[in-house]
This record gives C-alpha cells, sequence and structure tokens, in this order.
C-alpha cells in the first residue's frame, strides 16, 4: 500500500470513529447522564457545575424501595403481573386468529384489517370511553382493566409477527396430519405449538416489554392500586419538591428490564417492532 | 353437508372468535359509545344520565380557539419532528451500511432510546434539561446563553430534540434492514456492466429502499401527530398551553374538567381527521 493511499485509509477510519463516538453521545447521553445522577447524593445533584466525577451513593435506590414510602415495588409487582397477564392473553387470542388468517383467509381478513387500525388509530378515542366504561363498572384502578387493554394493544404486532412466522411454516406437516385423521385443534396444540416455541418466546418478550413501556391505558385506568412503575416514576415531582435523585433511580430501575432484552434479544426485538414497515 | 366439512368450515371461524371478540368489545363498543357520549353533556356527576345535546359539543370546539391550537401544534410538530428523523436516520443507515468494527455494539447502543418507554425519556429529560439541577441544560449553556430549554422560546425544539432521540433509531433500522437486503451480488454486477457508483444509487439502492422508507414517514408522521407520553412527562403541555398537543387537550379535557363528552368529541374529530392517512397506510400494511 503506497503512503498516501494508507493515510487516506487511516484519515477515513478517524472520521468513521468521530460519526459514531457523536451519534452515541446524542442518543445515550440521557441514559447516562440519568444512571449517574441516580447515584448522586442531593448535594451532588444540586452543585452548581455538575460533578461528573464523585462518590456513589445507594441512598435513591434504597428511597425508591424502602423509604419514604412510593411504593415502588409495589408498582414494579404490577408491571410484572400486567404484563405476564397481557402476554399470555394476546397471545392466546392472535396464535389461532394468525393461523386461520394465513391458512383460510375469507372472513379473517376483516379480522386482520379491522386489528391493524388499531395500531393507527388514536389510541386516546378507545382510552377515554374505555375509562367511562369501566368506571362504570368499578373496573378502574384494577390490574384487571389494564390487563385487559394492554391485551388488545398488543394484539397487532403480536398478530402481524405470528402470522409471519406461520407463512414460512411448510403445509406438508399439516397436511400429513390431516390425513392421520387430526382435528384442526389437535393440530394447532401437538403440531404447530411445539414448532412455534422460539417465535412465541419472541413475540412474548416483545409483548411483554410494549406493556411494561405502556403509559396512556396504565396512567388512565390506575389512581393507586393498579399503579405500573412506567407510571409511577413521575410520582417523584410533588408540589413542594421534586426528589431528582430518587427519580433517577426509580427511571433506572424501570428500564433495567427493556436494556436487558435489548442486550439478550436484540434480533427479536428490533424484528417486532419493525413488523409491518419491513416484512415481519 | 356432511358433519365433517361442516366442522372444516365452521373451524376457520371460531379460531377467530377470540381476538374478534376482544376488538368487538374493547375497541368498536368503546368507540361507539365514545361517539354517543360525544352527543351528550357528560360530566363525571352525571354519568349515569348525561343529557343529549346533540352536535353541541362539536360546535363549541369548532369555535375553541386552544383545539384549533392544540391541532395546529401536532401537525407543525409531526412534520417537523419526522422530517429530521427521517434525514437523520437514512443517513445513519447509509452511514453504517459498510464494513465497521464492532457494528453490532454500535448499532445496539444506538437503538437503546428506542425500547426505552416514551414516557420514561420524557420524565428523564425533564430531569437532564431542568433549569436548577439539569447536567445537559448546563452543558448547552454556552449555546443556549441560559434560555431554560423548557422554557418557552426553546420548549418545542426541546421536544423535537427529545421525540427525535427516542424515534430515529426505528427510522434507521428500518432502513438499515432495507439496504442490507439489497443483494450484493446485483450490486456486484451492475459495478461490472460499468454502472458509476452514482447510477447504482439512483437506480438500485434508491428503487429498492423507497416504498420502506415511505411506508416508516407515515408510520412515524401518525405516531407523532398523536405524541402524549412524551410531551406529557417532558412538559405536561406547559409552560401554560404551550405544548398542548391534540391528544394533551383531549386528556386534560377528560381528567382535568372530567368533560367526558367534549372530550369525546375532540377524540371522534381527531379519529376522522385520521381516518383518511390510516386508511391509506392499512392498504399498504395489508398488500405487501
Amino acid at each position: 500500500m503506497s503512503p498516501r493511499s494508507r493515510a487516506r485509509t487511516i484519515i477515513r477510519g478517524v472520521g468513521i470513529l468521530v460519526v459514531i463516538a457523536l451519534l452515541v453521545i446524542f442518543f445515550d447521553l440521557g441514559v447516562f447522564t440519568n444512571l449517574l445522577t441516580s447515584f448522586k447524593s442531593d448535594r451532588d445533584i444540586s452543585s452548581v457545575p455538575p460533578k461528573w466525577i464523585f462518590r456513589p451513593v445507594l441512598t435513591h435506590y434504597y428511597n425508591v424501595f424502602k423509604g419514604a414510602g412510593y411504593a415502588f415495588d409495589r408498582y414494579l409487582t404490577n408491571s410484572v403481573i400486567i404484563g405476564l397477564g397481557a402476554t399470555a392473553l394476546a397471545i392466546l387470542i392472535t396464535l389461532p386468529a394468525a393461523y386461520s388468517i394465513v391458512r383460510y383467509g375469507g372472513v379473517g381478513n376483516w379480522v386482520l384489517g379491522g386489528t391493524l387500525m388499531l395500531r393507527l388509530m388514536p389510541a386516546i378515542s378507545v382510552a377515554i370511553p374505555v375509562f367511562v366504561i369501566f368506571y362504570k363498572l368499578g373496573l378502574v384502578d384494577t390490574r384487571l382493566s389494564i390487563i385487559l387493554m394492554h391485551t388488545l394493544f398488543l394484539s397487532p404486532t403480536a398478530l402481524l409477527l405470528l402470522m409471519g412466522y406461520i407463512q414460512e411454516l411448510p403445509r406438508d406437516l399439516e397436511d400429513a396430519a390431516a390425513v392421520d385423521g387430526a382435528s384442526i385443534m389437535q393440530m394447532l396444540w401437538r403440531i404447530l405449538l411445539p414448532i412455534l416455541r422460539p417465535a412465541l418466546a419472541a413475540v412474548a418478550i416483545l409483548s411483554f416489554l410494549t406493556s411494561w413501556n405502556e403509559f396512556l391505558f396504565a396512567v388512565i385506568l390506575s389512581q393507586r392500586k393498579a399503579i405500573t412503575a412506567t407510571v409511577g416514576t413521575s410520582f417523584f415531582i410533588q408540589s413542594y419538591a421534586v426528589k431528582w435523585g430518587d427519580m433517577a433511580a426509580g427511571i433506572t430501575v424501570s428500564t433495567v428490564p427493556t436494556l436487558v432484552f435489548i442486550l439478550l434479544a436484540q434480533r427479536q426485538l428490533i424484528q417486532g417492532m419493525t413488523a409491518g414497515a419491513v416484512k415481519g | 353437508m356432511t358433519a365433517p366439512t361442516f366442522r372444516k368450515r365452521l373451524v376457520p371461524k371460531l379460531l377467530l372468535l377470540p381476538l374478534g371478540a376482544w376488538l368487538v368489545c374493547f375497541a368498536l363498543i368503546p368507540m361507539i359509545y365514545g361517539v354517543w357520549l360525544s352527543l351528550h353533556n357528560a360530566f363525571i356527576e352525571n354519568l349515569s344520565q348525561p343529557s343529549w345535546i346533540g352536535l353541541g359539543n362539536y360546535v363549541y370546539l369548532i369555535k375553541d380557539p386552544a383545539f384549533a391550537r392544540a391541532l395546529g401544534w401536532s401537525l407543525r410538530f409531526a412534520l417537523i419532528s419526522v422530517t429530521a428523523q427521517m434525514v437523520v436516520g437514512v443517513a445513519m443507515a447509509w452511514f453504517f451500511n459498510r464494513p465497521i468494527p464492532a457494528k453490532g455494539l454500535w448499532i445496539t447502543l444506538l437503538l437503546t432510546p428506542m425500547v426505552v418507554s416514551p414516557a420514561l425519556i420524557g420524565t428523564m429529560f425533564r430531569l437532564l434539561f431542568s433549569e436548577c439541577v439539569g447536567p445537559i441544560q448546563f452543558l448547552l449553556n454556552p449555546l443556549t446563553k441560559g434560555n431554560p430549554l423548557l422554557g418557552p422560546d426553546l420548549v418545542m425544539l426541546t421536544i423535537i430534540v427529545a421525540d427525535s432521540i427516542s424515534s430515529t433509531p426505528f427510522v434507521f433500522i428500518n432502513i438499515y434492514a432495507a439496504l442490507q437486503s439489497v443483494s450484493h451480488e446485483l450490486m456486484e454486477a451492475a459495478t461490472v456492466d460499468g454502472a458509476s457508483a452514482w447510477q447504482r444509487f439512483w437506480r438500485i439502492t434508491v428503487p429498492l429502499i423507497l416504498p420502506i422508507t415511505i411506508v416508516t414517514w407515515l408510520m412515524r408522521i401518525l405516531a407523532a401527530f398523536l405524541v402524549f407520553e412524551l410531551v406529557f412527562s417532558l412538559t405536561g403541555g406547559g409552560p401554560g398551553n404551550m405544548t398542548q398537543s391534540a391528544t394533551i387537550y383531549i386528556y386534560r379535557r377528560a381528567f382535568s374538567r372530567s368533560d367526558f363528552g367534549m372530550a369525546n368529541a375532540a377524540s371522534v374529530t381527531l379519529g376522522l381527521l385520521l381516518l383518511g392517512p390510516s386508511l391509506l397506510m392499512l392498504r399498504r400494511m395489508v398488500r405487501r
């Protein structure tokens, strides 16, 4: 390689690194600074100029869980229960529908259209009447109410993803099972379910995170008992003072599941989040 | 008709039943009830017997300058913010579409904001941009000349930046996936045939990624127009009503004033406004 082209390669490499560094700073400065703040003592938080090197303390994490009466552990429990419940229900209702739409079409296409329409329409125009209905039924501020609505909210993506997976399956298996005299239900249960297990895991992860992150239904349908972690973090802003450190710790705790999953299951997550634009 | 064929025809429909029931109970019926409520004077006190006022809520709504301002704000926000996100996202996808050391790690880092709830991103930046303790406000002080990031002058820009941090990764990964699917063989064949880099870009890359770019743009425009949790947790619509989006207007009608008739009238109006673009989008999604 001539010295000139080598110099050019080096400049190019440095240029690429600079661009990457700038992008990472732009996109991650918030999450990173928030993490730092959560470990700062109250004095370090309010110091001017802000300290970037400090003695880390765990006070805020202690406050979030034990001190100061936030009941954040209950919010986390609610988030987990709601996430698991809505995920299970969403898969339970979309899996048979996905199979029916892919293999038989017909009425199914209308159900598909209706479900996808949900993803595009303003959620608030469902949320407001739902609040009134649930209020009259005495369901507001129960985990059940949020589970029911999250199931609806999760079903478009779950349906699209499951349809994509089922489309890729060869029909031979099903035909063979049909020749053996298995009913459609037996076939779904004994053959399709085991094959689809990895796909179901991917859908489950994405659904759980979507429910975990959901805000609109969670904030409208909860008052005290059913508050989720994502909604609960805003409670650190009180009328007389904002508990910045506790808030940062609360945000960090609430983002842990999402961060864990993007490290462990990035491919599946991205596949799910982009389903509908890119072919799922 | 024999029993087995009858069952064969029934089962596919039965399989649709649970999802169909869910759609009817938790989406269709609430929406119809919402339309019904929008024709009534319905406050939390008289929810059991709301009084009929016909199109009264809609008439009031059309005359209410705050509603028009909220719609205008959402539209302006969606157009500016999504344009910025498309430009940056496409540029990033183009940039990453080459061999780069440790690319997987960088992509994970860049996608992180996408998986964090916009509500948490909003709360997070409320802290980091705060006038009194926000470290980022401090870092940017030389640029903003001490103007508060969440004050009247800069708040729109601040929300756009926060939304871009949360949503650009979605644009990036969509376009990047499309670029990656452009086959190397095709590119090499074109090179062998003497196509210049410019020609390859316009004749091969652009036509292949254009459909996905348009769908991504439409999805983002719809989502940005309906922005709620990010603005709700970052500014709550403030200072004053300056950043009141259409969704926040509806939320406040319903839960600050408990005026459910008006809130439903506003959300029905919003739904009708979006019906056209949504159906367009739906056709693209189903047809593929």
